[in-house]
């Protein structure tokens, strides 16, 4: 066989066909990775395990008779999503400092569909693992109030996932770094600690409080309880409002990284 | 109209802040040739390599890649290159097939054509063995093969290649020379641009040699061509005895050195000057008793190497010797 008879000529790719196929391509690499993989999943679950474990009896008491499990799995979820969310950032990395996501992009003319398709495949693998979580849960006792809201609870961890994802983006568009990538993970880790944990805002005291009540997560945190357990969504608009915030903020950063490369190139 | 050559570079440079690593190299690349560029750490190869390649934008200066600005029509110029950068730049964790098919749908091939060529390009590199292989775990020659296999899915006009070689064993090279002139010649209009630090790379290879030094181009000329500006030829002279290497060192007319680390050994650089060459050989008849080996080598790449690294050397302005 000769190169003669491979007459194919590359035309400009749509931008659709690209991202799904990006989509694809950065899933199967979470998929072959194990360890992307079982982090968040193990992390979340012994958490559960160990919470619940310790505090059940003790939280069902000043809870009023709610189930601690299901008071505790939306900031499970929320450490989760900040976990595998944040995979974005390392697969992004990689691409980077191996030369391939240069290559896709002269390939394609712009980097955006593959970054893209990576923040699509670290979201579904999300699902995956806040889906796993949920059943994990359940095994341990969880019983959702209804369906509709379990799976809401976990969408609104969901979208704070895209946010996570996006600044991971940014972050290693702009620093080429494994670890500095891993902040972002960092930064919505520890301050999902300083929500209502394990117990509503209203009973704690002191300055745990004062975070607590200027924390905008928790108030995400907040609505996804609501939602889960049916009742009035008094989170819900602080939460709306943050959620949207930090998202538009993920995009302007994933821009703005993007924009410094191209004037760096 | 695009003439003979593939590549036009007028005026290129190319600053990283403070740090200027290109600076103001024109040059053109033949079309049908391999063109080796070569240059000591910090020459500025890479750097060249990736503009030409549009990874990177030139701070002043024209590219033109088969009449395609880089900077001004940059889509089509783009669809023209293959490119294999210096590391493996592939996704590890896929197996050639997926890697083939994916590069295809970047280009904007459809999923069957993109299927299609990934097969062609398998068969054309004999990568079938390991078509569901992951890259991470084929040998090094193998990657560099879907390296190239992958730069190839466009079916470019101009494969560029930095540092192919680099990390691979000498059998693995040599196929992998063998695979780069089989490309090259069996589509007698397809331009190769590498860079490499390997002499004896760019002597298999080349069919033009740029030297680079200090982001400017000292020469740019045929292999053969180059040498013959050096051309120094080189005699060497192997004595019995290292008492009769030094008596030919103390009355040599022609002017033999002793040879650095070669005991009884003497040599002298030839040039062109018949006198020189009569005085070499009164000089050995005068010795002729102790010579056990005579070797006239003619001069090599090396030599051109060494030749260039010199400052304030720029072949491109020397009358051949």
């Amino acid at each position: 066989m000769t190169t003669a008879v491979l007459a194919v000529r590359a035309r400009r790719a749509a931008a659709l066909p690209v991202t799904v196929a990006a989509t694809a391509r950065a899933l199967r690499t979470v998929l072959r990775s194990p360890a992307l993989l079982i982090s968040p999943i193990a992390q979340s679950l012994f958490f559960l395990l160990i919470y619940s474990g310790q505090l059940g009896q003790v939280g069902a008491g000043y809870l009023g008779g709610r189930s601690f499990i299901a008071f505790l799995l939306p900031l499970i979820l929320l450490t989760g999503v900040a976990t595998g969310a944040g995979a974005a950032g390392t697969l992004t990395v990689n691409d980077l400092t191996s030369g391939y996501l240069d290559r896709l992009r002269i390939a394609h003319g712009t980097a955006t569909p593959f970054l893209t398709g990576t923040v699509l495949a670290t979201i579904l693998a999300v699902t995956g693992e806040g889906l796993l979580t949920v059943g994990g849960a359940m095994v341990a006792g969880y019983r959702p109030s209804t369906w509709a809201g379990a799976l809401g609870m976990l969408g609104v961890m969901l979208v704070l996932g895209v946010t996570v994802a996006l600044f991971s983006v940014a972050v290693a568009v702009r620093t080429s770094s494994s670890s500095a990538a891993g902040l972002v993970t960092l930064v919505f880790f520890g301050l999902s600690f300083f929500t209502g944990v394990f117990a509503p805002v209203s009973e704690l005291t002191g300055w745990m409080r004062a975070i607590a009540t200027v924390n905008p997560l928790t108030y995400v945190v907040e609505a996804a309880r609501q939602i889960e357990s049916g009742l009035a969504l008094s989170a819900g608009p602080a939460a709306t409002i943050f959620l949207t915030t930090l998202a538009v903020a993920g995009f302007v950063a994933c821009g703005l990284a993007l924009h410094h490369a191209r004037s760096n190139r | 109209m695009v003439g003979e050559n593939s590549v036009r570079i007028a005026g290129l440079t190319k600053r990283y802040g403070e740090r200027t690593v290109l600076d103001g190299v024109s040059l053109d690349i033949r079309r049908g040739g391999r063109t080796v560029v070569l240059g000591p750490n910090g020459a500025g190869k890479s750097t060249l390599l990736e503009v030409v390649s549009t990874v990177r934008t030139p701070t002043s200066g024209t590219v033109v890649v088969e009449g395609h600005d880089v900077m001004t029509d940059v889509r089509s110029a783009r669809r023209l290159i293959g490119m294999a950068p210096q590391s493996n730049a592939l996704d590890p964790l896929a197996t050639p097939v997926e890697v083939l098919e994916f590069q295809g749908v970047a280009l904007g091939l459809g999923r069957q054509a993109a299927r299609r060529r990934s097969g062609e390009l398998v068969e054309l590199f004999g990568l079938g063995e390991h078509r569901a292989t992951r890259i991470a775990k084929l040998s090094g020659g193998t990657r560099r093969k879907v390296d190239l296999a992958v730069a190839l899915v466009g079916e470019p006009s101009l494969i560029v290649l930095d540092e192919p070689t680099t990390g691979l064993d000498p059998l693995a090279r040599i196929e992998f020379w063998a695979e780069l002139k089989r490309l090259s010649t069996a589509d007698g209009s397809r331009t190769l641009l590498i860079s490499t630090q390997d002499l004896h790379e760019a002597e298999v290879l080349a069919t033009d040699i740029v030297v680079l030094r200090e982001g400017g181009v000292v020469a740019h000329d045929s292999p053969e061509a180059l040498k013959n500006r050096v051309g120094v030829r080189t005699l060497t002279l192997t004595l019995d005895t290292d008492e009769a290497a030094h008596r030919l060192a103390e009355a040599t007319r022609a002017g033999f050195v002793p040879e650095p680390g070669g005991p009884a050994m003497v040599r002298l650089s030839l040039p062109g000057d018949p006198a020189v060459l009569r005085a070499a050989l009164d000089d050995v008849g005068a010795v002729a008793a102790s010579v056990e080996e005579l070797r006239l080598t003619g001069p090599s790449l090396d030599d051109v190497f060494a030749a260039l690294t010199t400052p304030a050397t720029r072949l491109d302005e020397k009358e051949p010797a």
